[in-house]
């Protein structure tokens, strides 16, 4: 004991500096309050369209003032340093709290670097560890120079690998040989970005210009939104304004247009560069344009792989692999994308990477019950009861609400063709969705506790569903099978559980 | 499967009345007040309080006669619900921590609640109803004695 005690003391005497933050985090930090402010600016964007040019002045000195000394506080207050067995966060200015973070708690370390830290050459580290139940990051140190930062992720990896410093250098010098697990062109980021469409807007703006046009003027399903916008005696735009039906066409080029560029341009900023590596422990993952990002996911930390498609991205071939894991990815979505466009055999390679094996192609999927249409078809009759009463009143409404549900019970038939299982050795494959389909692999010894539950429809069809509790991911459905029949949904749990 | 405590229909008979009263109270107290001049007076005087206790009479049962556990080698099952049925395993070496709680209710009528988390985002709380304490403490005991085999 005593000796313990001594080998305590002089860890506590040999004790790092305490290290600050880059005095340049009074203006990257600036920026980031700035961005959670838009109240003010467009406040004194109004004053000063009034002409209260004194208010504007004050307003902004005022808030930027303010804004500076409460940042001055907290760089001067805030301290981090890295210790035998941790890294120790020191912080507030009347609640003073000092935080240890265990190497070994610490699930991730991620790099970020927005468009002001890069001019700078600063980045903020986030530490992740698995009790960030709320989506709040533990510790984040937001404005150090990128050496250290990557000194200190290197420091955290390889504490919680072997406790020995060298292996990090070693690790980070065979990183860089090796040819990337996954990587995109930048002409892959495009083609994401086109398959990115964003069908909401296109869905929102065609909605909007058909209600709100008339009276904003820009409705470009008219011939005088196309009169105004192009010069006249542009031939094209004199054939769109000569002929009405031109003009719809336009507008939805136009609409189309947009939505291609959403698109594009949110997944080329996200996108940009994207890059998978294999690391000792696990993955490492860079990508962005503006914002940089570079997180590592440890392998043992991941509980599923999820493989999504659509029916169009399907028909090219293309898929995007996410991995469920405990900590959490920067978006707060739970699933870490480590490929968001990648071809089968790109996304056999990632899941190979992983120690696991391929999924084979020819695996026979058992299929589930049809009463998983009729349920549904039993859940919509509210507004089946809606449409037949509307056709009564307005034939055109009732027939495109009673249509609406035709179609969703439509792509419920074709979701249910698609819907399938497989148990193989140790993983549980589940295939399900048409519009948005997903393939999950599960390693049974990743599922936590298993659920079978019945409803009192189900229960006239003899059908019950399979709900898996598995550990990560951000969403509120867990992972399951729906509509078994009864008898196998014992079954299947039973052997799911079969090695407790 | 094992039935939970005859004495937790009296907490769930509690609960519903938490529920209820207030609500046929204020039912009672709309009829009297606001409905006196019209044709419907009188009828949630009625019809209020009749649900409340008819509700009070018959539910606890029912929804005690749906509940039931039992604890294998390495399992926990729980089940509950009829309308809503669901049948809940849990592998013991799976268990993050666990609780047995007590509340008022459960003091009076001398039962408890056995509460496994577990790191399942789904289902990351099982809970086990109406168990005698002497039983909840027992399962505990057992899991614990099971994870602490499994670390070693």
């Amino acid at each position: 004991m005593s000796e313990a005690s001594v080998a305590v003391e002089e860890t506590v005497v040999a004790e790092p500096a305490l290290e600050r933050l880059h005095p340049l985090y009074l203006l990257t930090g600036l920026a980031a309050t700035a961005k959670g402010s838009l109240g003010v600016f467009a406040a004194s964007a109004y004053f000063g369209a009034s002409g209260n040019w004194w208010l504007v002045a004050a307003m902004l000195g005022g808030y930027f003032g303010l804004s500076l000394v409460g940042l001055w506080v907290r760089w001067i207050r805030f301290g981090f340093r890295v210790t035998s067995d941790g890294i120790g966060i020191e912080s507030g200015l009347l609640t003073r709290t000092q935080r240890l973070i265990p190497f070994d708690r610490i699930q991730d370390v991620s790099i970020e670097q927005g468009p002001l830290a890069r001019a700078f050459g600063l980045a903020r580290v986030k530490l992740e560890t698995g009790a960030s139940a709320g989506g709040v990051e533990d510790g984040v140190l937001d404005a150090i120079a990128l050496p250290r930062a990557n000194a200190l992720r290197d420091l955290v990896r390889a504490n919680r690998a072997s406790g020995t410093h060298d292996v990090a250098v070693a690790l980070s010098l065979k990183e860089e040989a090796a040819p990337a697990v996954f990587a995109m062109t930048s002409r892959r980021v495009l083609t994401a970005g086109i398959f990115n469409f964003s069908l909401a807007l296109f869905a929102v703006l065609g909605g909007l210009s058909q209600t709100m046009g008339e009276v904003l003027g820009i409705d470009p399903f008219e011939r005088r939104f196309w009169r105004d916008m192009l010069d006249a005696g542009d031939p094209i735009g004199d054939f769109i304004v000569a002929h009405q039906m031109m003009a719809g066409i336009a507008g939805l080029t136009a609409l189309v247009v947009l939505g291609l560029v959403t698109g594009v341009t949110q997944t080329v900023l996200r996108e940009h560069g994207f890059r998978l590596d294999r690391t000792e422990t696990g993955f490492r993952r860079r990508r962005g344009l503006l914002t940089l990002t570079d997180v590592v996911l440890p392998l043992r930390r991941v509980q599923a792989a999820i493989v999504s498609t659509g029916p169009l991205r399907s028909a090219f071939g293309w898929r995007s692999l996410k991995l469920q894991s405990l900590a959490r990815d920067e978006t707060g979505k739970g699933d870490h994308v480590v490929a968001p466009l990648a071809t089968g055999a790109e996304v056999q390679a990632v899941i190979a990477e992983l120690g696991w094996p391929p999924v084979d192609p020819a695996t026979r999927w058992l299929s589930v019950d049809r009463a998983y249409i009729w349920q549904f078809v039993i859940a919509l009759l509210p507004l089946w009861l809606a449409g037949a009463a509307l056709i009564v009143v307005s034939p055109a409404m009732g027939g495109a609400l009673t249509g609406a549900l035709g179609l969703l019970v439509a792509g419920r038939y074709l979701s249910w063709q698609r819907y399938g299982y497989a148990l193989e050795t140790d993983r549980l494959l589940v295939r399900s969705g048409f519009w948005r389909q997903t393939m999950i692999v599960l390693p049974v010894r990743n599922i936590q506790s298993v659920d079978v539950s019945e409803n009192f429809v189900g229960r006239r069809f003899g059908i019950a569903s399979l709900t898996l509790g598995v550990a990560g991911g951000g969403g509120f459905g867990g992972h399951g099978i729906a509509a078994l029949p009864w008898p196998t949904a014992y079954a299947l749990r039973d052997e799911l559980l079969s090695t407790y | 499967m094992l039935p939970v405590e005859p004495g937790y229909k009296n907490v769930i008979r509690l609960q519903i009345a938490i529920f209820w009263v207030p609500i046929a109270f204020g039912a009672v107290m709309v009829d009297q007040l606001v409905l006196r001049d019209t044709p419907v007076f009188g009828g949630l005087s009625i019809a209020a309080p009749l649900i409340a206790i008819i509700a009070l009479v018959t539910v606890p049962a029912r929804i005690h006669a749906r509940l039931g556990y039992r604890v294998f080698d390495r399992l926990l099952q729980s089940v509950r619900g009829f309308l809503f049925h669901t049948d809940t395993l849990v592998p013991f070496v799976r268990v993050q921590h666990i609780d047995v709680t007590r509340g008022p209710f459960d003091k009076m009528f001398g039962t408890a609640s056995l509460i496994v988390h577990t790191a399942g985002t789904h289902n990351s709380i099982v809970t086990v109803n109406g168990l005698a304490p002497e039983t909840a403490e027992h399962i505990r005991d057992m899991m614990r004695a099971h994870i602490r085999s499994d670390l070693d």
